[in-house]
C-alpha cells in the first residue's frame, strides 16, 4: 500500500502547472486509497495527515458521526485529535450547526466560534456529500504566519469531499453488514423455533421439556443466571433456580402476568417487581397457554452482560409458549398413563374378585341352588357363597359391603376367606357370625361394614338355622303358599366388637323355596328417582313360586331392568335362590 | 451422516470430547450426559474437538453454557477445539466467542492445558 499523499512540505509562492498536476495525482491516489477502506479512523487520520502537508499546520482535529443501523448502537461518533481536543459540549454544537464548505472561525463568531477559536482552531471543513453532514476536519493555525490560499483550502475541501464519498461507502457497507448480521440472527431464531416445535411434539415427559427449554434459553441468549417456575392453582413452583437470591415468594405476585414484564421499567412503581430486580432478575416471560398462565422463566444476567432487546424477549415468550404445550402435554400422558394402569389394575381385580365367588353349585341332593350377580363398577362389594358341608348339610351366604370400589371389593376377599375357613371348622352358626364379626370389627374403620345372611340347611332334619346380621330379609316362600321373612340375628358385621348373635329355625318342606337378595334389587332406581322395593320383590315370587329357581332369578332380572329403564344401574344387583325338595 | 455420537478419552491431565454429526435439541441430552459423568469423575480439564460436528443449534450451545460454571470453580475449563466455519459462525452469531476459548486445532488447545 502506498504511503500516504503528502505534497510538497512548503506551498510555492506562485502556483505552476507540475504542482497542479502532483496535486491532482495525489487527490486520485487519496481517493483511491480511502474508497477502498472501510475504516473511518483510516480516513481521518489520512485526510488528517495530507492537510496538515498541504496547509502547514501542525494541529487537526476531525470527527466524523457515521449513520449506521441503530441495532449495532447507532450514531456512536468517531473523532481523532492531533494537538486539539474537542469536549462533548463543542462537539454537540459541530454537528447541530451543521456547516458546509471551508469556514474561516475567525468569521464564525457566536458560541461555537468563540470555543473553537480557544482550543486553537483556525479553519473548518465540512466532510459531507450533497444531501449528509458525517463530520467536520479542523485545522489550526499555519505554521508560518500567513494566512491560507484559496488553492490550499480548494485542495483541502477537494480531500474531504473525497472523505465524504468514502465514508458514505463505509457508511452504507457497515449498515449492510448490521442488516445481514440481525438477518442471520432472525434465521437463527426461526431456525430454534422450528426445531423445538420439533422436539417439543415428541417430548413425553416434563423434564426433559424443561431442560430442553433451558438449553434452547441458554445457547439463544447467553443468559447465566435463570429460573423456571411453574404454576398450578396459581401457585408457583420453583423447578430450576439459577438466580442465588430467588425464592418462590418473590414470584407469586407474577403468577399471572400474561406479557413479558422488564423489572426496570416497573420497579420504580411495582415494590414486587423492585424485590424480585434486587434477587438477580431482569425479565419475566410468562408461559402462555389458552390465555392461562402456566409457568414463567425468569431471565437475569447473561454472559455479555448486555440487556435483553425487545426482538429477544419476544423470541424467547414464543419458546416458552411452546414449552407450556409441551408441559401440558406431557401431563395429559402421564394422567392418561396412570389411568390406563388404573383400569388394568381394576380388570385384573375384577378377574380375581369373579373368582372368589362360586361359579358351578354343588352337586346336593336336598335342594337345587341358583345364583345371578351383576357387579356396577368393575369391583363390587356384593358377596354370595355356596358351601357342600357334607352328604346332609349345605350352607348359603350373602353379603353386602358398604361402599363401592377397591376398599370394598377389599374386605368383601376378606370376608370370603375368613368365612370359608370357620365354615370348615363345625362351629355353630352363632359363633361363626360372632368370630366374622369381630374379624371385620378389627380389620376396618368405624364407617365400614358388612350386611351378612348366612343359613345352614340340613336335609335329613329338614332344618333351615340361619343368622341374619343386618341384611335384606330373605324370603322364605313355603309351598302351601305363606310367605316368611328371615330376620333372626343380630347387628351388622363390624359396627361393634363381642356382638352376640341368635340364630332363628324353620322346618323346610317340600318344594320350599329360598330367596336372597342384595339391596341393588329391592333399591333399583328408575329414571323418576323411585325405587323397585321388596313388596314387587314378594308380588313376583309369589306370581312366579312353581318356575324353577334359574327362571325366577331371571325374571325378577328382567322385571327389574324394566322398571329401571335407561337409569343407571346404581349398585351391585347380587340373588341367590335354592329350591328344597 | 445426521447421527450425533459423543466420544471421550483421556490425554495427559485433560479429557477430549470429540463430537460427531448434529448437535441439537434432540441430541444435547447425550452430550448433557457425557458432561455430567465427566464432572462426576472430577475430569473438569476439558478440550471438545469440534472437526466431526456437522450442525449445532442453539439448544446444543446451550449444554455448553450450563457446565462451564461449575467447570471453571473447579479450576478447569472447557475448550473447543476445530470447529468447521459454519459451526463457528452459529458460535459467533450468538456471541460465545466472548465466553469460550476456541483453538484451531484440538493440540493447540491441549498444550494451553498442559502449559499451566
Amino acid at each position: 500500500m502506498s504511503k500516504s499523499p503528502r505534497p510538497g512540505a512548503a506551498a510555492p509562492r506562485k502556483r505552476r502547472g507540475s504542482d497542479q498536476i502532483v496535486e491532482l495525482t495525489s487527490l486520485i491516489e487519496t481517493a483511491k486509497i480511502l474508497n477502498s477502506s472501510l475504516d473511518y479512523k483510516f480516513i481521518l487520520n489520512h485526510i488528517m495527515l495530507a492537510s496538515m502537508g498541504k496547509l502547514a499546520v501542525s494541529k487537526t482535529a476531525a470527527v466524523v458521526r457515521p449513520v449506521t443501523s441503530v441495532a449495532a448502537g447507532g450514531d456512536a461518533l468517531v473523532k481523532i485529535g492531533k494537538g486539539i481536543s474537542l469536549d462533548d459540549d463543542v462537539l454537540i454544537h459541530l454537528f447541530t450547526h451543521d456547516l458546509e464548505g471551508a469556514v474561516d472561525v475567525s468569521e464564525m463568531g457566536g458560541t461555537l466560534g468563540g470555543k473553537l477559536a480557544e482550543v486553537g482552531v483556525s479553519r473548518l471543513f465540512a466532510i459531507r456529500t450533497s444531501h449528509r453532514l458525517f463530520g467536520y476536519l479542523l485545522v489550526g493555525r499555519k505554521l508560518i504566519g500567513s494566512s491560507f490560499a484559496a488553492s490550499e483550502i480548494e485542495f483541502v475541501s477537494t480531500l474531504c469531499n473525497i472523505a465524504a464519498a468514502a465514508i458514505e461507502n463505509a457508511t452504507v457497507f457497515q449498515q449492510y453488514k448490521n442488516s445481514n448480521l440481525e438477518l442471520q440472527q432472525r434465521v437463527q431464531e426461526l431456525q430454534t423455533l422450528f426445531e423445538l416445535s420439533k422436539e417439543f411434539s415428541l417430548l413425553t415427559d416434563e423434564a426433559r421439556a424443561i431442560r430442553t427449554l433451558e438449553f434452547t434459553v441458554m445457547g439463544q441468549t447467553g443468559a447465566r443466571k435463570y429460573a423456571i417456575c411453574l404454576i398450578h392453582d396459581s401457585k408457583g413452583n420453583i423447578v430450576v433456580n439459577r438466580l442465588p437470591g430467588l425464592e418462590a415468594s418473590l414470584l407469586h405476585p407474577f403468577c399471572s402476568s400474561e406479557f413479558p414484564i422488564r423489572l426496570t421499567d416497573v420497579a420504580a412503581k411495582n415494590p414486587a417487581a423492585a424485590a424480585l430486580l434486587a434477587s438477580g432478575a431482569e425479565i419475566v416471560v410468562p408461559f402462555q397457554l389458552q390465555g392461562k398462565t402456566d409457568g414463567l422463566l425468569v431471565l437475569g444476567e447473561r454472559v455479555s452482560k448486555s440487556g435483553y432487546s425487545d426482538s429477544e424477549i419476544s423470541f424467547v415468550s414464543s419458546l416458552c409458549n411452546l414449552a407450556a404445550m409441551a408441559i401440558d402435554n406431557a401431563r395429559l400422558f402421564e394422567e392418561s398413563l396412570a389411568k390406563q394402569r388404573l383400569e388394568e389394575e381394576l380388570n385384573l381385580a375384577h378377574t380375581i374378585q369373579e373368582k372368589l365367588l362360586p361359579r358351578e353349585m354343588p352337586d346336593f341332593p336336598g335342594c337345587e341352588v341358583k345364583t345371578f350377580h351383576i357387579p356396577t363398577k368393575q369391583v363390587g362389594g356384593d358377596y354370595f357363597d355356596v358351601i357342600k358341608l357334607n352328604g346332609e348339610e349345605i350352607c348359603v351366604a350373602i353379603a353386602d359391603v358398604s361402599g363401592k370400589g377397591f376398599p370394598a371389593a377389599l374386605l368383601m376377599a376378606n370376608l370370603q376367606s375368613a368365612f370359608r375357613a370357620l365354615s370348615a371348622t363345625g362351629l355353630n352358626l352363632d359363633e361363626i357370625a360372632g368370630r366374622l364379626n369381630n374379624i371385620v370389627y378389627d380389620n376396618t374403620d368405624f364407617d365400614k361394614f358388612i350386611t351378612f345372611f348366612v343359613a345352614l340347611y340340613n336335609s335329613k332334619k329338614r332344618t333351615l338355622t340361619y343368622i341374619n346380621a343386618g341384611h335384606n330379609y330373605p324370603f322364605l316362600l313355603k309351598a302351601d303358599g305363606g310367605e316368611l321373612r328371615l330376620e333372626k340375628g343380630g347387628l351388622m358385621l363390624g359396627v361393634a366388637p363381642g356382638v352376640k348373635y341368635e340364630f332363628g329355625s324353620e322346618v323346610i318342606g317340600q318344594g320350599d323355596l329360598l330367596y336372597l337378595f342384595t339391596d341393588g334389587v329391592n333399591e333399583a332406581l328408575n329414571d323418576k328417582g323411585e325405587q323397585y322395593t321388596e313388596e314387587r320383590i314378594s308380588e313376583l315370587l309369589r306370581l312366579n313360586f312353581a318356575l324353577p329357581p334359574e327362571e325366577i332369578l331371571s325374571t325378577v332380572r328382567k322385571d327389574v331392568a324394566a322398571f329401571v329403564g335407561s337409569a343407571p344401574q346404581s349398585d351391585d344387583i347380587t340373588q341367590l335362590c335354592v329350591r328344597f325338595s | 451422516m445426521n447421527e450425533f455420537k459423543v466420544l471421550t478419552r483421556d490425554s495427559g491431565n485433560a479429557v477430549i470430547v470429540e463430537l460427531h454429526g448434529f448437535l441439537d435439541a434432540h441430541t444435547a441430552p447425550e452430550l448433557e450426559k457425557t458432561f455430567t459423568d465427566l464432572l462426576s469423575r472430577g475430569k473438569y480439564k476439558i478440550v471438545v474437538n469440534f472437526n466431526s460436528l456437522n450442525y449445532i443449534s442453539s439448544a446444543g450451545l446451550g449444554v455448553f453454557m450450563a457446565y462451564i460454571d461449575e467447570v471453571r470453580n473447579n479450576h478447569g475449563d472447557i475448550k473447543l477445539a476445530s470447529m468447521q466455519q459454519k459451526v463457528f459462525n452459529v458460535f459467533d452469531l450468538l456471541g460465545f466467542p466472548f465466553l469460550y476459548e476456541i483453538y484451531k486445532s484440538q493440540d493447540e488447545a491441549l498444550n494451553k492445558f498442559n502449559s499451566i
